[in-house]
């Protein structure tokens, strides 16, 4: 006796309703509008046919305020697990067309049991958030429901990446769970972010604010920081999400996609010799440098538009994934600032987790100085670069251009700090700090009793430069692993990477460091 | 299964050379297509009005970016200047600081001259 036609017709209806999340007419409004719903977003992430989803039937239990009789398809938010690029990737997506993709119980539980799902599999996940909030008719389990997802954000942080797509609104505390994951992503329209928004700061404080102002894509890309990427839409935030992929690991116990080349080229790029100025005063686009040592030009920056005195990103080196720290001398000289440390401190740590080694390229004069710097606890947040960088194990090689003075340049992973390989330009500075202060210090008596004592200061500050501000200084002190031509940087970085890719280093068992914060 | 033709004293020799672990083939040096270049969109940062505590910079005021002395002047006013042409040049950290023209415009006034010490966020230059 074949199977009872009806009951596949049952399975079939309640597939497609699902599929329309229960309201064909708002999908084509979303349409109009140029958002894909929460299930194209998830579709258009997968090889097409990959997705496997969980919980499509999944159903509210609250009765509350009428909400027996309401039908919520999926709960509002669709899971599961797909294929990119043949990469098993775990997905969840909050529909707004289901009760404003608000937050209640089983919607949460789905979310909670996807994250335990992409733990065990040890696959990375990806979030799009579009939410009105929390489903107030469920009261304090609605509440349960994010404390519970922020719990899991926590347990898998350095287990799998976890990267967050802000596509609508995620007001309250709901912006807390992406704040908690590895990289955000938000698109520039349509999209907000904010713990109270422009309603309740003027309860609360008479200020009158927009969401532009406190809660867009581009106040967070630019001045909090809280965003790392800006995607024109849908489509190019889901590019950056298989973009950003495509350097990192399935989990904490893999390897990064290295796709090492199967011979090193170890040929010259003149291209570093006519980036670097003749005159130590005038700034470079460290950009340019970057773009000469990585393979293809293909430099994925992250938080390009905040805190650019310091430019991070990832790039392949010769085919071995590689994080890229450097100073942005375009930029307020190039100094370590409160916001830069932060910027840098928290890449160097997201790298360290997933094995990904570091290229750091120096050319700093030091940390910012300023009343708002001193006062805004500068020690702590440039303490937190010092930190990252000697908790940090995976391979470290560190590219000295430039200006390398006093603190700065030890925050810039010079060996003391754990560097594999240090290389310095012959233009390199490294010293404990530049030549006039040094002068003034060191000869101060000196200075004081000459008979023209300008002219002696300029005598002594040339001889400090000639003797100090050089890297043969730091090289006869062994503090360096070599003296380079700028040519030669690609081709030594690379040899220095194959070479170090084996690293492995243990530390005394601790829970966790103590980072300054 | 290779066809090689070896040569002897003048005396060539077809041979068929059969090879019974070949390993892996090399790896190519980027396997698939490249993948294609992604970026950030570029966003400028929305300015915060007077009314929300923002201080009172007008539209077209260019902000000092740090603290510092003045080196040159790269503009004069009533000069027209697209987006990202350098306005002026700032020392600070013995390095030299280029602030650019946040749009296209016309230089309406430079409100500091060369020596002169501004501090971050001073108004610079006003633009329309």
């Amino acid at each position: 006796m074949p199977i009872d036609e009806k009951l596949l017709h049952d399975l079939d209806e309640r597939r497609a309703n699902a599929l329309v999340s229960g309201a064909p007419a708002k999908v084509e409004e979303r349409h109009d509008k140029g958002l894909l719903t929460a299930r194209e977003r998830v579709d258009s992430l997968f090889q097409p046919g990959s997705f496997q989803e969980f919980g499509m039937f999944a159903e509210h239990q609250c009765t509350n305020f009428g909400m027996g009789e309401k039908k919520l398809p999926a709960d509002g938010v669709i899971t599961g697990v797909g294929l990119m690029e043949g990469r098993p990737v775990a997905a969840f997506s909050q529909d707004f067309l289901v009760a404003g993709g608000s937050l209640g119980r089983v919607h949460a539980q789905k979310i909670c049991d996807l994250m335990d799902y992409a733990q065990r599999a040890g696959v990375p996940v990806i979030a799009f958030n579009d939410s009105g909030g929390a489903r107030i008719q469920e009261g304090v389990l609605s509440l349960a429901g994010y404390g519970q997802v922020f719990f899991r954000n926590v347990l898998l942080s350095g287990v799998v990446p976890q990267i967050a797509v802000i596509a609508g609104p995620c007001a309250g505390g709901a912006a807390y769970s992406p704040a908690l994951m590895d990289f955000l992503i938000m698109t520039k329209t349509g999209a907000s972010m904010f713990i109270c928004g422009p309603e309740v700061i003027k309860a609360a404080t008479g200020q009158v604010t927009t969401i532009d102002e406190i809660g867009s894509a581009a106040a967070h890309a630019t001045v909090s920081g809280n965003v790392h990427f800006v995607a024109n839409d849908d489509g190019h935030a889901i590019e950056i999400v298989r973009k950003l992929l495509s350097f990192l690991p399935a989990n904490n116990l893999v390897d990064p996609p290295h796709r090492p080349t199967p011979e090193l080229d170890l040929s010259d790029v003149p291209a570093f010799e006519e980036i670097i100025p003749g005159d130590p005063k005038k700034p470079f686009d460290v950009h340019h440098v970057i773009e000469a040592l990585v393979d293809d030009a293909d430099f994925l920056e992250v938080h390009m538009e905040w805190a650019k005195s310091i430019v991070v990103g990832f790039a392949r080196i010769q085919g071995i994934v590689t994080g890229i720290v450097a100073n942005q001398p375009m930029v307020r000289s190039g100094t370590l600032d409160i916001d830069s440390s932060d910027k840098a401190a928290r890449f160097i740590r997201f790298c360290n987790l997933y094995s990904i080694p570091i290229v750091t390229l120096v050319d700093v004069p030091g940390f910012m100085p300023g009343v708002a710097q001193e006062r805004g606890g500068i020690i702590r947040h440039g303490a937190k670069m010092l930190f990252a960088y000697a908790a940090a194990t995976v391979p470290k090689i560190t590219v000295i251009m430039r200006k390398a003075y006093g603190g700065a340049y030890l925050a810039m992973c010079s060996r003391d700090l754990g560097a594999d390989m240090v290389f310095a330009w012959p233009t390199a500075e490294i010293a404990v700090m530049g030549a006039e202060g040094a002068v003034k210090i060191v000869f101060r008596r000196e200075i004081k009793d000459a008979a023209d004592p300008a002219k002696e200061e300029a005598a002594l500050v040339k001889k400090y430069r000639e003797e100090f501000s050089s890297p043969y200084q730091a090289a006869a002190n062994a503090q360096i692993t070599d003296v380079i031509r700028p040519a030669h940087t690609r081709a030594a970085v690379a040899m220095a990477l194959r070479n170090t890719l084996s690293k492995r280093e243990t530390r005394p068992p601790k829970k966790h460091g103590n980072i300054p914060m | 299964m290779k066809k090689l033709r070896v040569t002897v004293d003048g005396k060539a020799y077809d041979v068929l050379v059969e090879i019974l672990d070949e390993g892996a083939p090399p790896a190519p040096a980027n396997p698939g297509a490249h993948p294609a270049h992604v970026e950030s969109a570029h966003v400028s940062a929305p300015p915060v009005s007077a009314r929300s505590g923002g201080g009172t910079a007008a539209a077209g005021d260019v902000p000092s970016p740090l603290a510092g002395k003045v080196v040159s002047i790269d503009v004069r006013p009533g000069q027209s200047v697209e987006a990202g042409a350098q306005l002026l040049t700032l020392e600070a950290m013995k390095m030299n600081t280029y602030v650019f023209a946040p749009a296209a415009g016309t230089v309406k006034e430079t409100l500091v001259a060369p020596g002169d010490a501004v501090a971050e966020g001073q108004v610079l230059v006003r633009m329309s």
